[in-house]
């Protein structure tokens, strides 16, 4: 036989036998468990999606089960449908897809039952108690986007805006700052703004400029948004323009702190192409920030601290961890384009705390924000939580009531963001990695109880326990961006812009005023 | 002659007579030079330096086990070469082992391009194979890092070595064995599949005279690179075109060409071989065939003796000369910065010592010698005998011409105790550098120390996935499990005793060292690093009635006497002061004493000339406080 052949024959084989095994491994087992011991208590898993409520549309929540034993067996079983049986040889469990579809699909506002059995290295097979989940009868957006970035990062040269697609486990790019295609490190993206949970209409910012996404077209426009919030008219986008400042500390669990030097807030008319300053938004011995529309477009709420330091180059200036933010608003009307009075709506003399990030449901009804310790970055302040305030109840009786929710953990919590169907929340919180944030998903009835979070599912349950990029500004939405990540990258890298004029007010942020090693939306 | 000698070229495809004596001489010859090769790898070039890199090649891959890892490479084509070589060049971890990988390497580029000659027609020049292994190994001797580059290169060849030797027949047929490598190639090898189509399209042009398949070829490789890398796998034009190959962005932008051209020759290698080699049969073997006839005995002659006996001196002297060149093509600079930085990194201070003892001065590796000197016990006593500057630089690295210095920040301040700073550095370096075993490692052991142990988990379980340092990892994720707050643990327990606990915030880098070192003192008075770091800093800024001041902190350490460049900075102040400075029960040695008297007498000999450098001074006090304090720098070799 010519030498040829002879490899050829020997590949063959070893196919046949890779094969073999493969399917060897992958067979479908028959388990039946004739005789089990009881433990009263349920199994412990990570990520923890035990007994809480869960979309009907989330891709299956695959876990791990934190018990010795030699084999291991799941039946989640619910109102309607066939149980799915699930034997595994190791700890993981991986829950088929399209199953798990059809059980959630059948049973929408039913409960979910997980039984879990564990055969102990004697050979006898227990079964825990049963874990309950609800499946909530409102779906999630069918989508989130959100940012992956090292940890404090100052280079920001593998970083991106990322999507993924909540009924399944798929990632894909919505634009990335390191382009191996070029060679280049591109600098931060971020901010990620959309209009009403869609995608026709969406900012993001890349290094100086922003990027306005029309109905898949982008355009570069010769200005910074800084956090930003859209008209529910998607005429106008309000935002903010920060003279931030890092340093490092030396000593806090947190190294890294952000604060503003000074900022104020502005709006984008995106027919005109124009930018205004409107006064009550840009006082001279204040920082606003964080500005958000109501869903009826006839507020702006936004935050706003006192300027506690005169000497703009010292860094850190004084008192600058005594910088509390207030909750306000103000009224506007889009059709005359005039601006009423500042209202407080929630001071930090009362609650004692910084309130910073306000993001309203779009039915109007709660408004959730968080609150720290001091400063503008809750992200970086172990302190901070999320609180809900009824806004519905405050139209009434006219007294802005609020609360702790009761899902906050020890870390920071910070960006969440609201379902279009106001039932879901997702936000980032470095509950469960430390300096990793994830992100997580909570239920909010119509009583305004928020359940325990979930973790965003991965197929792999113990993805992120190497996984080392922090999850950051989750924004739900019910549709994937349009625009290709190459048409955006052909934009951001292109000369081509829309050159915007900045009215030069007293309160304009001096340029160059301080040594700003990087805007603050970069360090979340 | 001339007409002779052209012949003897022709007859290279040889009788089989000829070839055996030809293919003995060739295996004894091929196994010194690759025997060879692999010794100057290991031992000469030390492979292990090249992983170790640091911000000489920020482009060296990582390498994490797992789906996650290998997933993104399945993104674009040449990514599964990617990943293999991401794979294999972790193997340059242990020196010997990362020789064999790139020996090996070299030697399958041998064989490749030898089979190639013989494939057509010229078996007698297979010697011409040698030339690719040389330039394989060219670029490491410059530290730099192509090995994705060759290794896509080795695929494309074998490749082009298929379709030669399958020989397809009809045109049909050729198309089709074509398209199917091709597809199967740009998928696996990505733009290195140039190389491919190009010795293709010259093979088939100048061999089998195919004209019109060659013009086809050329077409369909286009149309192959923009199908599967534009359409299909989404990554742009140019990208598709360069991205495994030496000028691809990443290695133009990371590596800046350094050590690319032995890469560039080896990729024009086969191609211009096979070019030649059809132009020589086309054009040149058609007119001279004629006058060959008449210089039959001299050819015979020739590849008679020729290659029995003169060949095999030939080849020896070549190799010679190619060791020679390798040898001196070797960079020395680099390859000491880098075992400064290796040896540092290990914590292997006597090797620092001595590699920044061959180094021109910079402040890096007086960084590194000043660390050394410190964990040697031989700061306080020899840290002149190495050229020092300002003391911002040449103890912290902290100035704005260093740029990129984190990197080798990050030890100096694990070993202070500075452990926000630590992790500051770590979390940049990640970002430059890559997810460096080494960065993890460290970066867990500041988060665990810190008691942050959640995020420390996380950079464990990453580290676990590495190939050599998942022990480490995975010793400590069990201990975790055991131990949570690690109690047990006597690196952990030492930092939390010397960790900076009182917090101020600074902006990134721009904190003085004095200020440092002295918070990690109020933290830990018996911190000597610090202290030692402190009197340093007084040392080299000049400020030695600090240095005075600081003199009772030595009760708290286990000093027998007072170190020398405190007694020469005792000396100094008190000359200044004109009286004598509470030593708190320590005295000044007589050898410090009268060595201080001399330099003052050959200062006063020499007169009023403060600038001048006298003659003895430099020769007798160049490693002395005494001479940097007076002259405003060291002595030492600059």
């Amino acid at each position: 036989m010519r030498k040829q052949y002879q490899y050829w024959l020997t590949a063959l084989v070893l196919v046949v036998l890779s094969v073999g095994v493969l399917v060897y491994q992958l067979r479908a087992e028959n388990v039946s468990i004739d005789s089990y011991s009881i433990i009263d208590r349920q199994a412990k898993i990570r990520p923890d999606y035990s007994n809480t409520v869960i979309p009907g549309n989330i891709a299956p929540l695959n876990f791990i089960i934190k018990e010795d034993g030699l084999h291991y067996f799941v039946r989640i079983r619910s109102m309607q449908g066939e149980p799915i049986e699930i034997f595994s040889k190791t700890a993981k469990i991986f829950i088929p897809e399209k199953v798990w579809h059809k059980l959630l699909d059948m049973n929408r506002g039913q409960e979910l039952f997980y039984e879990v059995f564990v055969k102990s290295r004697d050979g006898q097979w227990e079964r825990f108690e049963t874990m309950k989940n609800k499946i909530a009868a409102e779906d999630i957006d069918g989508f989130v986007a959100y940012r992956k970035i090292v940890p404090g990062s100052q280079s920001y040269s593998d970083m991106g805006i990322y999507q993924r697609n909540l009924h399944n486990f798929d990632e894909t790019v919505v634009m990335e700052s390191y382009l191996r295609e070029h060679g280049t490190r591109h600098g931060c993206v971020n901010c990620h703004t959309f209009h009403n949970n869609r995608t026709e209409l969406m900012t993001f910012r890349k290094s100086g400029n922003s990027i306005l996404v029309k109905d898949g077209q982008p355009k570069k426009l010769g200005t910074k948004f800084g956090y930003a919030s859209w008209h529910p008219s998607g005429r106008l986008i309000i935002y903010s323009l920060n003279n931030v400042v890092q340093v490092q500390h030396f000593a806090r669990s947190e190294v890294r702190d952000v604060f503003d030097m000074d900022s104020l807030i502005a709006y984008y008319n995106v027919d005109t192409q124009t930018i205004k300053v409107p006064p009550q938004l840009a006082k001279k011995e204040r920082l606003e920030n964080y500005p958000t529309w109501s869903p009826d477009g006839r507020y702006a709420y936004f935050c706003s601290g006192p300027k506690l330091w005169s000497d703009l180059k010292k860094v850190p200036p004084e008192h600058y961890d005594k910088v509390k933010y207030d909750l306000m608003r103000v009224s506007y009307d889009i059709e005359t384009d005039t601006w009423g009075q500042l209202e407080t709506v929630l001071t930090a003399q009362e609650t004692g705390l910084s309130i910073l990030e306000p993001r309203i449901s779009p039915d109007g009804r709660w408004l959730l924000f968080c609150m720290c310790n001091y400063g503008p970055f809750p992200v970086y302040q172990q302190s901070s939580d999320l609180y809900l305030m009824d806004l519905k109840a405050a139209e009434q009786t006219g007294e802005y009531e609020y609360r702790r929710l009761e899902i906050n953990s020890d870390q920071s919590e910070s960006w969440h963001s609201w379902s279009s169907n106001s039932k879901w929340i997702a936000f980032s919180s470095k509950r469960d990695y430390g300096v990793f944030t994830r992100t997580y998903f909570s239920y909010v009835d119509d009583t305004g109880k928020v359940y325990k979070p979930i973790l965003m599912p991965q197929k792999d349950p113990l993805f992120y326990d190497s996984y080392l990029k922090t999850y950051s500004v989750p924004e739900l939405i019910i549709e994937p961006v349009r625009a290709a990540k190459e048409k955006l990258g052909r934009i951001v890298r292109g000369s081509d812009k829309i050159n915007i004029d900045m009215p030069i007010t007293m309160a304009t942020p001096e340029a160059n005023a301080v040594p700003s090693p990087s805007p603050p939306w970069e360090d979340r | 002659m001339l007409n002779c000698f052209k012949r003897f070229i022709l007859c290279s495809s040889g009788t089989k007579n000829t070839l055996s004596v030809t293919e003995s001489h060739q295996k004894v010859f091929s196994c010194l030079f690759f025997v060879l090769t692999y010794l100057f790898l290991w031992l000469v070039v030390d492979l292990r330096l090249i992983h170790h890199a640091g911000l000489q090649i920020p482009i060296f891959p990582a390498f994490f086990r797992g789906w996650e890892f290998f997933r993104k490479f399945m993104t674009y084509p040449g990514g599964l070469v990617e990943y293999a070589s991401a794979f294999l060049s972790q193997l340059f971890y242990i020196g010997w082992v990362g020789a064999i990988v790139v020996t090996v390497q070299a030697w399958l580029f041998y064989v490749c391009t030898a089979a190639f000659i013989k494939l057509l027609g010229w078996p007698r020049l297979g010697w011409l194979g040698f030339i690719a292994p040389i330039l394989v190994v060219m670029p490491y001797a410059q530290y730099s890092y192509y090995f994705t580059a060759t290794t896509a290169l080795l695929v494309s060849l074998y490749f082009s070595y298929l379709y030669v030797k399958a020989k397809p027949n009809g045109q049909l047929a050729a198309l089709g064995v074509f398209l199917l490598l091709s597809i199967i190639l740009y998928t696996l090898a990505g733009a290195a599949y140039i190389v491919f189509a190009l010795v293709i399209i010259i093979y088939e042009s100048l061999f089998t005279r195919r004209w019109p398949m060659a013009a086809v070829y050329l077409l369909s490789a286009l149309g192959i690179i923009y199908v599967e890398g534009v359409v299909i796998f989404g990554i742009n034009l140019t990208y598709a075109l360069t991205n495994t190959l030496p000028c691809s962005p990443e290695n133009l932008y990371f590596l800046q060409n350094r050590g690319a051209l032995p890469v560039y020759m080896l990729y024009m290698l086969v191609p211009l071989t096979i070019l030649s080699f059809g132009l020589w049969r086309e054009f040149v073997k058609k007119h001279v065939s004629k006058q060959i006839e008449s210089c039959k005995p001299v050819i015979e002659i020739l590849s008679r003796y020729f290659p029995s006996k003169f060949q095999c001196v030939i080849k020896l002297v070549l190799l010679a000369c190619i060791g020679v060149a390798l040898f001196l093509s070797i960079s020395n600079f680099s390859r000491r910065l880098l075992e400064t930085d290796y040896y540092a990194s290990r914590r292997m201070w006597s090797e620092v010592l001595k590699a920044a003892r061959r180094l021109p001065y910079n402040n890096y590796t007086t960084f590194e010698a000043n660390r050394a000197l410190y964990h040697t016990g031989r700061l306080s006593n020899e840290m002149f005998s190495y050229p020092q500057q300002f003391p911002q630089a040449s103890l912290l690295l902290m100035d704005p011409s260093l740029s990129q210095s984190e990197w080798k920040r990050i030890d100096l301040f694990i070993d202070l105790g500075f452990l926000n700073g630590a992790e500051q550095a770590l979390v940049d370096s990640l970002e430059t550098l890559g997810m460096r075993p080494l960065v993890l490692q460290r970066l867990a052991l500041v988060k665990m120390a810190k008691g942050q142990i959640a995020g420390a988990r996380v950079y464990l379980g990453a580290l676990g996935k590495t190939l050599f340092h998942s022990r480490w990892a995975n010793n400590y994720l069990k201990l975790l499990d055991s131990d949570p707050n690690l109690l047990t643990d006597e690196r952990i327990q030492h930092l939390r005793t010397i960790m900076l606990d009182k917090d101020r915030a600074y902006p990134f880098y721009r904190y003085s060292g004095d200020n440092l070192f002295h918070n990690l003192l109020a933290k830990n008075k018996q911190n000597q690093m610090a202290f030692e770091y402190l009197m340093a800093f007084y040392l080299l800024s000049g400020q030695i009635d600090k240095v005075v001041a600081n003199i009772a902190r030595l009760d708290d350490y286990n000093y027998s006497k007072i170190p020398r460049f405190y007694e020469e900075a005792i000396l100094l102040y008190s000359f200044q002061i004109k009286k004598s400075v509470d030593l708190y029960g320590r005295q000044i040695s007589p050898e410090s004493m009268r060595y201080f008297q001399d330099f003052l007498r050959i200062r006063r000999d020499h007169g009023t000339n403060k600038r001048a450098v006298p003659y003895d001074h430099k020769k007798h006090y160049s490693d002395s406080y005494l001479f940097y304090f007076t002259y405003g720098h060291g002595g030492a070799r600059r």
